[in-house]
């Protein structure tokens, strides 16, 4: 059911995203383009990476990327930088499996683990943590 | 409508086997007709009886099955040749779709553009009437100039015809546009460019199946569609040509079936229309896009077109009661394509819940993210119609819409 999909706490984090917009102080950034359909996403990095991570985000796209670049904006706030850079590609790799629920992750994130169910809108939750694994890496 | 018209329309649904079935436990809806048409059994058994019976490779062969492959695939020629009024076959070039088309031209044409030459194409243009114009330009120096179009989606005809000149080389335009459904007024486009001697190529993929091509009315020197918009198969093409100009430009490929005599020091290369064909052929394509011309001469065109439009006419008046909606392409001459934004939603977001309806739409930028920049939106929902659709679909999809929005308000 698409419901499961599009549940509450998704289109919640759509509507109020977390660290949304640009930074007043931007150490580096990285812009991408989902390929499929040409959405943007701008991820921040707002000081230096090398004393904490505080990611934010800028993006034109539908309510999974949205939701989705929240969710990574929230779990990676403070991380170091290496671990950061794990964290994300595990989520990312988890994605795209289809095995979110097979990790000990934040709960908040298996929102996303229904996106399994629709493959074509894969890159749409993945875009913002391989933009932010570009970012940092 | 009457009842007969009715009784004929329900029938020619019935022709095409793909839509008896059910997505995600609900009747299929296919509103996706602008990306692709589905195929009538005609066609569908032409593809399998050329396989099962006369398959072989084309020109040459002096076996019984070369024979009738060669006559299989010349025949679907004449065909197409009849449906564009092209004077002769010999102008009727196979390529793999209308991009390949497209490449093809801006390749050969190669030799008559020079630095500074000028490029015309319009703001409504898909990727593929742009890309291989921006690559001519950088092979030869020359510039793309984009003709203008107003909010309604509509071209800016005065403006264009300032910007003809004697520096223009060729102006490239769509007949329909896939994102906008506007049918532009390519008589004058041509007319206009015929009064400055530029080479005039119309992007037919979209018109092809809607509206009667007549080329030498026309007077365009270029023409080209895809068999796969046609209710004919995906991997074949078609490009006309003028004849003197097809003789003046250059081949796009090189090799077997291009060519009359070949040493190792020089070539010679081959008559229209194979000297634009290297390479065995889309033979199968051919045959399929021969019986799609077959199945569309069988309709009554002007019937059909009603038929489209008054979809057309239902949906819009049905789209535009919802709170929240933008039709994006207003034109007053137009096509029965629909496409649409919702305010704060995002197209993709949509297209996914309406399929858990069965309903098939195409959402995002169409392959035209310059014309979305112009409307200042990334992408859109299209609902593009066809001849096999009926009202009940239309409320299908507006009922699917309805629970979109409230599911992601």
């Amino acid at each position: 059911m698409v419901s499961k999909l599009y549940k509450k706490q998704l289109i919640e984090l759509s509507n109020n995203p977390y660290n949304f917009g640009k930074p007043d102080e931007i150490f580096s950034k990285k812009e991408t383009f989902n390929k499929l359909c040409g959405d943007k996403i701008t991820v921040y990095q707002k000081g230096d990476p090398l004393t904490s991570i505080e990611l934010w985000f800028e993006s034109v796209s539908c309510i999974i990327c949205s939701a989705s670049a929240s969710l990574l904006t929230k779990n990676t706030e403070g991380m170091e930088l290496n671990n950061c850079i794990d964290f994300i590609r595990n989520v990312e790799t988890a994605i795209k499996n289809g095995t979110l629920l097979d990790h000990k992750f934040a709960e908040n994130l298996n929102c996303l683990d229904e996106i399994k169910n629709y493959p074509s809108r894969t890159t749409c939750a993945t875009l913002p943590w391989s933009t932010a694994n570009e970012l940092l890496k | 409508m009457n009842k007969k018209h009715k009784e004929i329309l329900e029938n020619i649904r019935n022709e095409f086997p793909i839509l008896d079935q059910k997505i995600n436990g609900e009747d299929l809806v296919y509103l996706d007709n602008a990306a692709s048409t589905q195929k009538p059994k005609s066609v569908i058994n032409a593809i399998k009886d050329y396989y099962e019976n006369d398959h072989s490779n084309v020109h040459r062969g002096v076996h019984t099955l070369s024979v009738r492959a060669t006559e299989a695939y010349e025949n679907a020629r004449s065909k197409v040749a009849d449906f564009l009024n092209s004077p002769n076959k010999h102008q009727i070039i196979f390529t793999k779709g209308t991009t390949d088309s497209v490449n093809l031209i801006a390749s050969s044409v190669t030799n008559l553009i020079q630095e500074n030459d000028e490029i015309l194409i319009s703001s409504m243009e898909h990727h593929s009437n742009i890309v291989p114009w921006q690559e001519l330009c950088k092979r030869t120096g020359a510039l793309l100039k984009v003709i203008p179009i107003n909010e309604n989606g509509e071209l800016l005809i005065d403006e264009y015809e300032g910007m003809v000149s004697d520096k223009t080389k060729l102006v490239s335009v769509v007949h329909l546009s896939n994102t906008l459904g506007t049918i532009n007024p390519i008589e004058d486009i041509i007319r206009i460019a015929k009064s400055y001697d530029v080479i005039t190529m119309i992007d037919g993929a979209q018109a092809a199946g809607h509206l009667p091509i007549d080329v030498q009315e026309l007077d365009c020197d270029f023409y080209l569609f895809s068999g796969h918009k046609i209710f004919g198969p995906t991997g074949i093409g078609v490009l006309y040509g003028k004849e003197e100009i097809l003789n003046k430009i250059d081949p796009y490929q090189f090799g077997g079936e291009m060519i009359l005599k070949v040493t190792f020091e020089e070539t010679t290369y081959n008559d229209l229309p194979h000297k634009f064909e290297a390479g065995t052929p889309n033979i199968a394509g051919a045959v399929g896009i021969g019986a799609s011309i077959d199945f569309i001469n069988n309709l009554d065109r002007d019937l059909c077109h009603q038929y489209e439009m008054e979809l057309h006419d239902y949906a819009l008046e049905k789209l535009e009661e919802i709170d929240g909606i933008n039709i994006i392409g207003k034109s007053t001459n137009k096509s029965a394509i629909i496409s649409f934004v919702i305010e704060g939603m995002h197209p993709h977001d949509i297209g996914t819940i309406i399929n858990q309806k069965g309903i098939a739409v195409r959402t995002g930028h169409h392959c035209t993210m310059p014309l979305m920049d112009f409307y200042g939106i990334p992408g859109t929902v299209r609902a593009s119609f066809s001849i096999y659709n009926n009202h009940a679909e239309v409320d299908k999809l507006i009922d699917a819409i309805k629970l979109a929005i409230k599911m992601l308000k």
